[in-house]
């Protein structure tokens, strides 16, 4: 009682000192009678407000598809496609196609009345590297689906290769022509080619962020090499410069020819689609709060996406969790899309080129 | 005995000099704190919401249509500010342990927190404390990529004071809520918000087989732009910029389980500073 009477007197000492000017000072000071005028005021003002707010927020088109949930995260449409067009774009256009030690051969015999010989071609393109290059993609979205088609041209790209051939003459003509090998060092150019590639980006949704997975259907480049017209003109030197029965081989075989046709056609090469790692659209919800030295684990369950076409919208329940209980939270996927959902590709570690197309 | 009689006898007197001394100085009673926590609650409220509805009705979109919307319940928010708590520290010559929180969010980020209050020197003489405010200042921690607000303090009410109301006028206790919420306001700390804005994405480098990529880097400057708050919500709008793909040096080959594309959790750089608007326009007259 003596301790509270003795603090009670320090107090009012203290207060009374100070809480002259403090009291009487505020410039904003209302009177009882004021504040309760406008407390009415305000109290009648305020339902009529939010009933005006809540009918304005109605007509926002944004707003169409938000989920109800305790957390919200809507990504406009906009937002998106810059962003997917900026990656893709910077994906295609940083992916070489790089094939090497590919081998295409023809053989065969020369006939003239009787077979005069054997030969064997083959062409070992030691190396053939070509670059990709995109147009800007069209993304739309809708249907809870974003769609993605992109124009993809093999832009440049140069390749080595060594040309043998061999002839093995028999009967007559090995008298004449034995055995003749033509051993060739060649340079060439990727020939441009546009293809078109089209494919959706599927969403997922995990606590931490938002994932969008490229899913296209498998994509073939055709990868066209073509000799320059300076090994070319070696090349056709040493054939020219065979003359007789081997003059008359190297015309028959039409080594030029052959070679063209074995390597004219091209390689195929699937587009490593699968290696477009998903996109993260880099909003989420941290998996921990950290207080001082403690760290508080979040729960999070994350619901459906809504892709609509002016947002993406994620919704997700938080719960702090207890210590021990489990922090996991289950990928959520966008609402089943209406139209043409592409099947997805399996993921391969390293596509092989699909050799050769002849 | 006549020594302490005689102290308590001058106790007397000086506390009864300085009653009267600090009525005279400060006429409100009880009552009128009470009334201004509620007018300050409801003047937060409504000129947020008629911020927020002259903005639509001039046609204008409630958050920037380019920005990323982040919602968030009062509820989870709640959540959020109890894991938050309690929260201790000296006010004047009291001590202050805020224990509690709850929010509100009809027209602004409304925050009340509850807890106790005790002289420094008299842990014994706990008293209960109620404090009003908002959520002000909401930014992207630039450090962990959260964001994160101040809580901007309008009123404290101290609810009781360990039975030393009971000796004090109420203008006293008045002022000395008002010293104690100007001690509070500087020491409370961030609000932490865990929801992440990361500041890059990145694409890894594929440096085997046949299709080579080579690694990238997009930045993303981020700043939060727009507050509105309304039906229970605290709505956040976080501009996003893309920036330009940059080529990554990495050589590591990719393995074929690499990770996907990562948003960084931390900005190689300083974001942009993020905006921070005030949750809501103008706050009770107790500023």
């Amino acid at each position: 009682m003596t301790a509270r009477r003795g603090l009670c007197a320090t107090l009012v000492l203290a207060l009374s000192l100070g809480a002259g000017p403090g009291c009487g000072g505020r410039k904003e000071a209302k009177s009882a009678e004021e504040m309760k005028a406008r407390i009415a005021a305000l109290e009648q003002e305020l339902p009529v407000l939010q009933q005006k707010l809540g009918n304005l927020l109605e007509t926002d088109p944004r707003l169409r598809g938000m989920p109800e949930t305790g957390v919200r995260v809507g990504v406009p449409t906009d937002l998106t496609r810059i962003m997917i067009e900026r990656l893709v774009t910077g994906f295609v256009d940083s992916v070489t196609l790089r094939l090497t030690n590919l081998k295409v051969n023809k053989k065969g015999d020369v006939k003239k009345v009787v077979t005069i010989g054997h030969y064997e071609l083959a062409v070992v393109i030691a190396e053939v590297v070509g670059r990709l290059k995109t147009g800007k993609p069209k993304v739309t979205f809708g249907g809870n689906r974003i769609a993605l088609s992109l124009p993809v041209t093999v832009a440049s790209g140069t390749g080595n290769a060594n040309i043998n051939f061999k002839w093995d003459g028999k009967n007559v003509s090995g008298m004449v022509c034995g055995d003749m090998e033509v051993n060739e060092d060649v340079e060439g150019s990727v020939k441009p080619d546009s293809y078109e590639v089209a494919g959706a980006l599927e969403l997922t949704a995990t606590a931490r962020q938002i994932l969008a997975a490229p899913k296209f259907p498998v994509v073939k480049v055709n990868l066209k090499v073509e000799p320059s017209a300076e090994s070319w003109a070696d090349v056709q030197k040493i054939l020219d410069d065979k003359g007789g029965v081997c003059g008359y081989v190297v015309d028959k075989v039409d080594i030029r020819g052959v070679i063209e046709g074995l390597v004219g056609k091209g390689f195929n090469v699937r587009l490593p689609t699968e290696k477009i790692k998903p996109m993260a659209i880099p909003v989420g919800i941290a998996p921990t709060l950290k207080v001082r030295d403690e760290t508080v684990k979040i729960g999070v369950k994350v619901g459906h996406l809504v892709i609509t076409e002016q947002m993406i919208w994620l919704g997700a329940d938080v719960k702090l969790e207890e210590a021990g209980e489990a922090a996991g939270a289950k990928p959520a996927a966008a609402k089943p899309a209406g139209p043409a959902k592409p099947k997805p590709t399996a993921p391969k570690a390293s596509p092989k080129p699909e050799t050769p197309a002849p | 005995m006549a020594r302490v009689r005689s102290s308590r006898h001058r106790a007397g007197i000086l506390a009864a000099a300085a009653v009267l001394l600090a009525v005279a100085a400060c006429r409100r009673d009880k009552g009128e704190g009470e009334l201004h926590a509620r007018l300050s609650a409801l003047e937060r409220e409504t000129d947020g919401l008629r911020a927020s509805v002259q903005k639509l009705e001039r046609g204008e979109p409630i958050l920037p249509p380019d920005a990323v919307a982040i919602g968030i319940s009062q509820s989870v928010v709640k959540d959020f500010l109890t894991a938050q708590l309690p929260f201790e520290a000296d006010a004047d010559k009291f001590r202050v342990k805020l224990t509690q929180g709850e929010a509100t969010f009809l027209g602004s980020p409304a925050v009340n927190l509850t807890g106790s209050i005790w002289p420094a020197e008299r842990p014994n003489l706990v008293g209960e404390v109620r404090v009003q405010g908002a959520l002000e200042g909401i930014q992207v921690d630039p450090e962990k990529g959260t964001l994160r607000a101040t809580l901007a303090l309008d009123h404290v009410d101290l609810v009781q004071m360990g039975g030393l109301e009971n000796y004090l006028p109420a203008g006293s206790l008045n002022e000395l809520a008002r010293r104690i919420r100007k001690a509070l306001e500087d020491r409370i700390p961030p609000f932490q918000i865990p929801v992440t804005i990361e500041q890059g994405v990145d694409l890894p480098s594929v440096t085997d087989g046949p299709v080579r990529i080579q690694g990238a880097h997009m930045p993303l400057e981020v700043g939060v732009v727009d507050v509105f708050t309304g039906r229970g919500n605290l709505w956040i709008a976080v501009k996003v910029v893309p920036g330009e793909l940059t080529r990554t040096t990495d050589k590591t080959p990719a393995k074929a389980d690499s990770p996907p594309p990562t948003a960084r959790p931390k900005a190689a750089k300083p974001p942009t500073p993020a905006a921070s608007p005030k949750a809501s326009p103008g706050s009770g007259d107790a500023r």
